[in-house]
């Protein structure tokens, strides 16, 4: 089989699909300004004492299982509830490890806090601290995020230390296992 | 994929806003395709492409201000709804009801299932990253160092991969060949 042959077969395998339909484009730019229209709509504000503890609020989801990604995603937001950010991130190393199964090593952060506003700050927060993959500050970077989100004094001192200790451990290739700090749940495992 | 590299500068959000349209208008259709090809129901692609423009507003200020880099840092948002709806599931998107419903009622794949195509079944063989980078070469139209963008990979990896990749699939092809 010739490079050219194989060039075809793979383009050919391209699923054909409806996005191309005019009666889909037309919804296209609608569907667009209708979420600018929704990405500047005025944040919600938080009224204390009437957080539902188990709801998530927040979401925010780094790379994906094999990939460290540099952007993060809130996922939703209601008002009053708990925010629950996931926060993924691989070791520092290649992330491309090519050890047959290209799966590296990861670290999953699963982070409560109280939300102040509509999550722009927890993810710009993160967002930051992997993009600069200065691993050595990412703990306490993350602390600043559990911190900021609670919005207020309460979250304890004991558990920032313990949180930025976590996860500077967890940086540790060595550490498999999961730990709870207060609201933090932090587990390393080998491949995902 | 640096958020801050090549971005436009605050202060002239009308500029900003036109850009950002133009961008999103542009690159809308390749996305909610990318989206038709790898999810189903194919009406979840109406929702991740909602959520993909929920974070491209969002984030506008980060929007690189050169085409294709915008380009690729709206396929690197919509990789990462992609990646977090296979972790998390769907999530619905109000304000995506009227593509869904438009894909619903019209069908947006019209092709046999991956596992009944010779080249998709073998593509399904693949680690899921090798799988990807084929994908967004042969089907998105990608280039190798456009395809490290979006994977925020290095492009060597990505290039080596995809060369791995490409032999196993003609060494899988040769051997249906054989059979048949």
């Amino acid at each position: 089989m010739t490079t050219t042959d194989l060039d075809e077969l793979l383009d050919a395998s391209r699923p054909a699909t409806a996005a191309d339909d005019p009666r889909i484009t037309a919804l296209l730019a609608p569907l667009s300004a209708a979420a600018r229209d929704a990405a500047v709509e005025p944040a919600t504000t938080r009224v204390p004492g009437r957080r539902r503890a188990s709801l998530p609020l927040v979401a925010v989801a780094l790379g994906g299982s094999l990939l460290l990604g540099a952007g993060a995603l809130v996922e939703g937001l209601q008002p009053d509830h708990q925010a629950h950010a996931e926060i993924v991130f691989v070791l520092p190393d290649d992330p491309f490890v090519d050890d047959g199964v290209g799966a590296p090593a990861r670290c999953t952060a699963v982070l409560l806090f109280d939300v102040v506003d509509d999550g722009a700050h927890e993810q710009e927060a993160v967002e930051t601290a992997v993009a600069s993959r200065d691993w050595s500050a990412l703990g306490s970077q993350l602390a600043d995020v559990v911190r900021q989100g609670r919005g207020e004094a309460g979250l304890g001192a004991d558990v920032v230390d313990a949180l930025d200790a976590g996860l500077r451990s967890a940086l540790d290739p060595a550490l498999v296992g999961t730990a709870r700090y207060g609201g933090v749940s932090l587990t390393c495992g080998g491949a995902a | 994929m640096s958020p801050g590299r090549g971005t436009l500068q605050p202060g002239r959000p009308g500029d900003l806003e036109a850009h950002a349209t133009a961008v999103v208008e542009a690159t809308s259709r390749d996305v909610l395709g990318y989206f038709l090809r790898r999810v189903g129901p194919p009406e979840d692609a109406a929702d991740l492409l909602g959520e993909t423009l929920l974070v491209v507003w969002r984030r506008v200020d980060h929007l690189p201000a050169d085409p294709l880099e915008a380009r690729l840092w709206m396929f690197g948002i919509a990789r990462r709804v992609l990646s977090t709806h296979r972790r998390s599931g769907a999530r619905r998107v109000a304000l995506a009801d009227r593509l869904r419903g438009e894909i619903e009622v019209h069908g947006a794949v019209v092709e046999p299932p991956d596992a009944a195509h010779p080249v998709r079944a073998l593509l399904l063989e693949l680690s899921p990253l090798d799988q990807e980078i084929i994908r967004l070469v042969h089907w998105e139209g990608f280039a190798l160092v456009d395809v490290a963008r979006v994977l925020d990979a290095k492009p060597a990896t990505v290039r080596s991969r995809y060369a791995r990749a490409r032999a196993a699939l003609r060494r899988g092809l040769d051997e249906q060949d054989r059979r048949s």
